[in-house]
């Protein structure tokens, strides 16, 4: 049984101009033990699924339907002090921005004595005692605790940030671009970090992030979102190799190799579609070379086989069109 | 110590802010040590012989003189260092715990809460300061808790109103929002993680207020609403006002609680340009 599940999960601003849906219908299912990738371009709705599941979403931000199946309940229909009680002890947060998300007048200390004893319900001694064992594990020397964040460079900062999530070793801890505003090199120490502590302490963990390759790097499985919707889920190997919608294909196609080939990038041409009145049908197909008069109609569902999941009608045809999703011209077409 | 030191070095880089720190020091030590400096009682009625030693000059005897009842007016400028203190940091720690509570509640909480508080500050900061506090006197019964209370109740929203846009800005930063994230509460956010990030303003509107209050606490009392018992620059200046001191030429009797009076809210005013400096450096660049 997966520790989480969102079930056709939608989240809507509220704006002047009418709701704009940033997560809508969403499906996924996070798995114990494991870590989930949730990849996608900017707007679509990754961080907002991420804060939702945390509980945490912006006041203009409102669940607007689904189900978010955590250890067995629901957290939609929970009550907000039930949430709160959840928060950081059986769920936590890597934030984006780690660079700031420590508070600047706190030494580090004193961070990790608000979550453990105010969280936590530890004694002070035994929250000093934690929080050298949690520097420990992420590779910080303990020393530094009595340091304030502005001491700390950005990687030593998300290595602290990570710390302080696992500190009352919550269920699952969503990570948020964990190392998005880091150089590579740091990146690479960091997601290091973060695949050693899953297998040591089996974590589960839902790693948000944009980038392919640290996907392919940390995650056991990936759900890759479109326009509010997961549009393709399953194991990494099957994904990264096989894509089945033709939005994976091309974004594997858009980045690197990391085998170092020297083929050239193919960008997916075009933006995402304004969601403020998505159009009935699939919201790929504007962009996408494939598509069909059908895909402009109507949206295709989530199907699952083998525990590869994907929301396309020409699915079936995935192998062949896998070709072609490799040619440049295929994509640049789509540009005229 | 590393914080005495760093201190010196700050008052060093800042002479303004030095000299303002100079005076007070030099106040505060004067109020604690009164019973010593002071050469006679206060309230004592001076006789020479038989005679009250009314309208005394400057003498060897009483260095700045004695008023018209016979009072030595060196002892009443040391003891009025007491009023001045009590009444400037009692009324500046009410206005700033005030205004800081408002401004942190009214930023952070938003919604009516923000707009209640707003409304209010608008029709307090409508109010003229010096007419508002008569009044204030007037509907209860002189004294110095009534000048403090009225400094309170006046000079909160300028506090409350530079607190209320600072929480705004703080608010939004992303470790409050991390701060969220980990379960605390509304209000330990609000006076653990921003309170101590608005501190360094509140602590510059207080010494400003310290100023007002002094000065508050000197018109009340010179036009006749203060306490007659307690020995106060103000009460110095009134009664030498009112027994035509000036006329008298009895410049000993009335210009050193004046300078007195002048000195301590030019002090306020420098420690508060020296932390300007200090807390908004980009401004010393320009």
């Amino acid at each position: 049984m997966s520790l989480l599940s969102v079930e056709d999960f939608s989240v809507h601003y509220r704006t002047r101009s009418g709701p704009v849906r940033a997560v809508d219908g969403a499906t996924l299912s996070v798995p114990a033990g494991s870590i989930t990738g949730l990849v996608g371009e900017s707007g679509c709705g990754k961080s907002t699924l991420a804060r939702a599941i945390m509980g945490v979403l912006p006041e203009a931000a409102r669940v607007a339907g689904g189900r978010l199946m955590f250890e067995g309940t629901d957290l939609v229909a929970m009550p907000e002090r039930a949430r709160k009680q959840l928060r950081w002890r059986r769920m936590s947060f890597v934030p984006q921005t780690a660079m700031s998300a420590l508070d600047p007048v706190q030494r580090l200390r004193g961070h990790f004595a608000e979550v453990l004893c105010e969280r936590g319900g530890s004694s002070r001694t035994a929250a000093a005692l934690r929080a050298a064992e949690l520097f420990d594990l992420v590779g910080l020397s303990p020393e530094r605790l009595a340091d304030y964040p502005h001491q700390f460079s950005g990687g030593m900062r998300q290595r602290a940030s990570i710390a302080l999530a696992l500190a009352l070793n919550p269920a699952l801890v969503i990570a948020d671009e964990p190392v998005t505003a880091l150089d590579v090199i740091v990146q690479r120490q960091v997601l290091d970090v973060l695949r050693e502590l899953q297998a040591r302490l089996s974590l589960s963990m839902i790693l948000v992030t944009h980038d392919m390759s640290v996907v392919a790097y940390t995650c056991d499985r990936v759900a890759v979102m479109y326009a509010g919707q997961v549009v393709e889920a399953g194991s990494v190997r099957a994904v990264l190799e096989r894509p089945l919608h033709p939005y994976s294909m091309g974004l594997t196609h858009a980045f690197p190799d990391l085998a170092g080939s020297e083929a050239a990038l193919v960008p997916i041409e075009g933006s995402p579609p304004s969601l403020l009145n998505p159009s009935p049908g699939c919201r790929f197909a504007a962009r996408c070379p494939f598509a069909e008069a059908r895909c402009h109609e109507r949206a295709p569902p989530l199907v699952e086989t083998d525990g590869h999941a994907v929301a396309c009608w020409r699915a079936d045809e995935a192998a062949a069109l896998r070709v072609l999703a490799g040619q440049p011209a295929v994509w640049a077409a789509m540009a005229a | 110590m590393r914080g005495v030191r760093a201190l010196f070095r700050l008052l060093r880089s800042e002479p303004f802010a030095a000299v303002g720190a100079a005076i007070y020091a030099v106040i505060a030590l004067v109020a604690a040590l009164a019973p010593v400096l002071a050469p006679h009682d206060p309230q004592e009625i001076l006789r020479t012989g038989r005679r009250v030693a009314r309208y005394m000059p400057v003498s060897p005897d009483y260095w700045l003189g004695t008023t018209s009842s016979g009072r030595d007016v060196l002892s009443q400028v040391i003891f009025g260092t007491r009023a001045a203190l009590l009444v400037g940091l009692t009324a500046a720690v009410a206005v700033v715990a005030i205004g800081t509570v408002l401004g942190l509640l009214s930023g952070y909480l938003g919604g009516w809460v923000d707009r209640l508080v707003s409304k209010l500050a608008d029709v307090v900061l409508g109010l003229p300061f010096l007419p508002s506090m008569l009044v204030l006197a007037a509907l209860t019964r002189p004294g110095t808790t009534v000048i403090i209370t009225s400094v309170a109740v006046l000079l909160w929203p300028n506090t409350a109103r530079v607190i209320r846009a600072q929480v705004l800005s703080l608010r939004e930063r992303s470790w409050v929002d991390a701060a969220r994230m980990t379960g605390c509460s509304p209000g330990r956010i609000m006076f653990v993680h921003v309170l101590p990030q608005v501190l360094p303003l509140a602590a510059l509107y207080g010494s400003v207020a310290i100023g007002w209050a002094i000065l508050a606490e000197a018109s009340a009392s010179f036009l006749g609403f203060g306490d007659p018992a307690t020995v106060s620059w103000g009460v110095m200046l009134q009664e030498a006002y009112a027994n035509q001191a000036l006329s008298r030429g009895a410049w000993n009797w009335f210009v050193p609680p004046g300078i007195a009076i002048v000195l301590m809210v030019l002090a306020g005013f420098l420690i508060s340009r020296g932390s300007e400096k200090l807390l908004f450096p980009k401004l010393a660049e320009q």
